[in-house]
């Protein structure tokens, strides 16, 4: 079994990861030599890199993430997204594909169901699969907001307008929540906003 | 409400900055010359832009703006495979010193030596060589009917006549009905280029919408010069078969 850093190592971290992302990668630097195996280090660090536009690096991380931990499924989700983002849509579908082991409800199924009827054009499969990821999502509010923006770019896209984007339909979940990414102090998902959509 | 061109799923979540950084990982982590051919394309324009504004500072001494052209690309893949995509520096900034001094050096030497304007002629002899050679099995120059060499050579000029105006179709004017026709031809030819496999397009492109030179093409995919004219030879008959044209056979 491989060793874990203990909560009370990594929970000063999270706390740096929005304020001072380049503190917060010092010091995963140094967790990630202590505690080589555990996959959520490498997966905050990438997020962390990923922030500051460090993108080689940024990858590098969540790829080891996902090398140490195949089943650490959000960090296979964001890497899948980063590469997609990134123009390598086979490379994305390549490291979403041991996510359809998931159960059928799980949000993140959901979502990588979006992203793939995005990928074939299907604007209307797209956005319903999303809407239900973002219903089912009861744990990371970031993602829910990054994936309720791609809605939003989706519609202005079908509509071939550049007007904002619909509001929520009664019943999606609030994406009016505080401006700043919710992190868990126990959990080492990230709020961190991989997905800017569309714009360089 | 006004109508916009219909943008595809990938278009809405792909971000430059992003999809660039994936090039360069790619090709300098991973040597991946689709990605190398990819980020020759996006930093070619700029190439281009900054061989005119050099260009245009210096004497002509028989130099031409092609000349700049093709040492700004030369500069350009150098600058590629030095560059370090790690470091934080942007490419811009890494490449541009070293496009300029490849451009001066390169029409300082052509100055003294009076060679002048070498681009154009390279390109006419890529293609005239390219032309000519057979992709079956060779015949001598002795055994081979100059009538039929002759006329190869004429058809393959023409179409290269043809695909150069292939880069802006749009432009020709129409004030006959041949006019409209020649534009169709050469609107047909740009559709039949861009649907070409790798590394044709590129080779047909690059040679005949941006005046690159065999040797620079082959030093962007990272082949040899008589690849790429064997490649381009190739692209000719593709465009050929494209067009409804038969295959010439020599």
């Amino acid at each position: 079994m491989s060793e874990l850093c203990p909560e009370d190592r990594l929970n000063p971290v999270l706390s740096q990861m929005d304020h001072n992302p380049d503190a917060a990668i010092e010091q995963l630097e140094t967790l990630i030599a202590a505690f080589p195996q555990d996959a959520r280090l490498h997966f905050l660090k990438g997020s962390a890199l990923l922030g500051l536009k460090r993108y080689i690096e940024g990858h590098d991380s969540l790829k080891a993430a996902v090398d140490l931990a195949p089943d650490f499924a959000i960090a296979r989700f964001q890497l899948g997204l980063f590469q997609l983002t990134s123009g390598e849509a086979d490379a994305a579908l390549t490291s979403w594909g041991p996510l359809d082991r998931l159960p059928d409800e799980h949000y993140l199924r959901a979502f990588v169901d979006g992203l793939r009827h995005l990928i074939r054009d299907d604007f209307d499969g797209a956005i319903s699969a999303l809407q239900t990821g973002i219903s089912r999502n009861e744990e990371n509010a970031p993602l829910n907001r990054d994936m309720q923006m791609l809605i939003g770019e989706i519609q202005t896209a079908q509509a071939g307008t550049s007007q904002a984007p619909e509001a929520s339909e009664p019943g999606d979940r609030d994406s009016d929540d505080a401006e700043d990414a919710e992190t868990s102090e126990t959990a080492f998902l990230l709020g961190q906003h991989v997905f800017k959509p569309g714009r360089a | 409400m006004a109508q916009t061109s219909v943008r595809r799923g990938l278009e809405l979540i792909e971000r430059s900055d992003l999809v660039e950084a994936g090039l360069w990982r790619r090709w300098w982590r991973e040597q991946d010359i689709n990605a190398r051919q990819d980020l020759f394309e996006r930093y070619r324009p700029w190439a281009r832009r900054i061989a005119g504004a050099e260009f245009h500072k210096r004497p002509l001494n028989g130099a031409e703006l092609n000349d700049a052209v093709q040492l700004a690309y030369l500069g350009l893949l150098e600058a590629m495979d030095r560059f370090e995509p790690n470091r934080g520096v942007p490419f811009i900034a890494f490449a541009h010193p070293r496009l300029v001094g490849q451009i001066a050096d390169g029409l300082a030497i052509s100055n003294e030596d009076g060679s002048g304007s070498r681009g154009l002629q390279k390109l006419k002899t890529d293609r005239i060589r390219s032309i000519l050679q057979s992709s079956a099995q060779q015949k001598t120059e002795e055994t081979a009917d100059p009538l039929d060499r002759l006329r190869t050579l004429v058809n393959g000029l023409a179409l290269g006549i043809l695909a150069k105006r292939g880069a802006a179709p749009l432009s020709l004017e129409i004030q006959t009905q041949d006019d409209r026709g020649w534009r169709e031809l050469c609107l047909s030819i740009a559709q039949c280029i861009d649907r070409m496999p790798e590394p044709e397009r590129f080779i047909m492109q690059g040679h005949y919408y941006d005046d690159m030179a065999f040797n620079t093409l082959a030093r962007v995919l990272k082949v040899s010069p008589s690849r790429i004219s064997q490649r381009h030879h190739h692209a000719l008959d593709l465009l050929r078969g494209c067009l409804g044209l038969e295959k010439e056979t020599h």
